[in-house]
């Protein structure tokens, strides 16, 4: 009967969810900071209503 | 479309983790940490799927030079690399208590380190590259040689190997005897994947909406 | 015609300016002996581990060395403000690739002659008997290294940060050359036949096939203005 190791899952998916849930992270904020200057940009256009 | 494809993936993950935890069976032989092969192995599948993207795109932009296609191989890179890590990190961990140190220099575990520093390359060579065009033209290239470059990785280290190590640490993961274990393993891939393809259309979109904006 | 003209062309150049300068061929003698010191100072105590090693060592101290040689491939061009020449130069650019790849591929014999020698003499290695098949080795393995390191020393010429992006670029990608290599010199210094190590060999064929191609194929686009 083999130990389980459970302490080691844990730790590799915890490590698989920081990374992918990091990336989405960073993906987000791309977004938001694509969206930003764009916003500014057509309100000093005067192009938002 | 991107936004139903996340929530899709994102469901496509959650019953991966069911069925990596809840539905498949914990395996005879090496017990629960078994369970690490439901992210380890999905993961390096994933990467080599985006690396064929990347070895596409790049082709497609050295030949057309649309920015899309170039948009395409930039995001598949990343998620590559992003994938590779988790392959790699999750091996390590894996390889702690089976093997008894984190880092052995295996077939496989060194093939994607290889694979890891190579992609990371690519990244490297667009950011260093003051004109962007021409990052992309440089970055294509290394795309393209790198991608080629994933059979000749995988012959040499696991010959370089072969001589030194018994073949059972060389296949993937547990032997694929037990059915419900491939079937796991298949439904956790599906999950990633769909996380995979997610990520490499959002990041394909932000790239083009970011060139769009300096334009 | 035309082409073996120009690669000539290319070749002669670079072989007289070299004959002229001695810059690199210099760098790279002297760069040789300093690593067969660090050899023997930090591996020279145990004899029996150095002899081991040593297929290893031999190869590192050619790679090492080619990277100093390598990465300067196109930097006389930049420097001298022969750059906008070549990428003037009508028609396929791949002459200009093969002509390159020609040179390296003759500096690179120059630094493994003196590397092989300068171990034969200080390490005690005995190549006699494996020379023929080491000498196919050598020639296959250069050429793949050669191949990737002048496409890849073009790309890094135009970019500022080139001493640091060369070899993280090439060494990577040349991991299975480099394993390739040492194997078959080890199985050969080991005293067994070239038949033992063939899929080494073939691995190395299909290696350097796939980087010439590629080379061909992509050189005139990393020209690109």
């Amino acid at each position: 009967m083999s130990a389980d190791h459970w302490g080691f899952v844990a730790g590799a998916y915890g490590v698989a969810l920081l990374a992918l849930g990091g990336y989405w992270r960073r993906l987000v904020h791309l977004e938001r900071s694509l969206k930003t200057p764009v916003l500014r940009a057509t309100r000093r256009r005067g192009l938002t209503r | 479309m991107t936004r139903s494809l996340g929530i899709v993936a994102v469901l496509g993950v959650v019953v991966a983790g069911v069925v990596a935890f809840g539905l498949a069976p914990r395996e005879v032989t090496q017990g629960n940490v078994q369970r690490i092969m439901y992210v380890h192995v999905p993961a390096i599948g994933v990467a080599y799927l985006a690396f064929i993207l990347v070895f596409v795109a790049s082709i497609t932009y050295l030949w057309t030079r649309a920015p899309e296609a170039d948009h395409t191989a930039h995001a598949a890179v990343e998620v590559g690399v992003l994938f590779l890590g988790v392959n790699i990190a999750t091996g390590a961990i894996w390889g702690k208590p089976t093997w008894g140190t984190w880092w052995t220099w295996d077939a496989r575990l060194t093939s994607a380190a290889i694979l890891f520093v190579v992609f990371v390359g690519y990244l490297l060579v667009r950011g260093m590259t003051d004109d962007h065009e021409r990052g992309a033209r440089f970055a294509a290239v290394v795309g393209i040689v790198g991608a080629l470059n994933i059979p000749l990785v995988h012959f040499s280290v696991y010959w370089w190997r072969a001589l030194h190590q018994p073949p059972t640490f060389l296949k993937p993961g547990p032997a694929a005897a037990s059915a419900s274990i491939g079937w796991s393993l298949l439904v956790c891939f599906a999950g990633l994947a769909l996380l995979g393809a997610y990520f490499v259309t959002k990041r394909y979109a932000l790239l083009r909406a970011q060139q769009q904006a300096s334009a | 015609m035309r082409f073996v003209r120009r690669t000539w062309a290319v070749v002669r150049k670079d072989v007289l300016i070299e004959r002229r300068t001695k810059e690199t061929v210099n760098a790279v003698v002297f760069f040789s002996v300093l690593l067969l010191f660090v050899f023997e100072f930090t591996l020279g105590a145990d004899r029996e581990r150095l002899a081991a090693v040593l297929p290893g060592l031999l190869w590192l101290a050619v790679l090492l060395t080619a990277l100093l040689g390598l990465g300067r491939t196109f930097v006389l061009e930049r420097e001298n403000d022969c750059w906008e020449a070549l990428l003037l130069t009508p028609g396929d650019k791949s002459a200009v690739y093969v002509g390159k790849l020609a040179g390296n591929g003759l500096l690179m014999a120059l630094v493994e002659t003196i590397v092989l020698l300068l171990f034969t003499l200080f390490l005690n290695v005995d190549v006699a008997g494996a020379l023929p098949g080491l000498l196919l080795v050598l020639a296959l393995g250069t050429i793949g290294i050669a191949a990737v390191g002048t496409l890849f020393g073009a790309m890094t010429a135009q970019v500022r940060t080139r001493e640091l992006l060369f070899p993280v670029l090439l060494l990577p990608v040349l991991v299975p050359v480099l394993l390739a290599i040492v194997r078959s010199t080890e199985a050969l210094l080991a005293g067994e036949p070239l038949g033992a190590v063939e899929h080494w060999l073939k691995l190395l064929a299909a290696a350097d096939v796939i980087y010439v191609v590629t080379g061909l194929l992509t050189f005139d686009v990393v020209l690109e203005g």
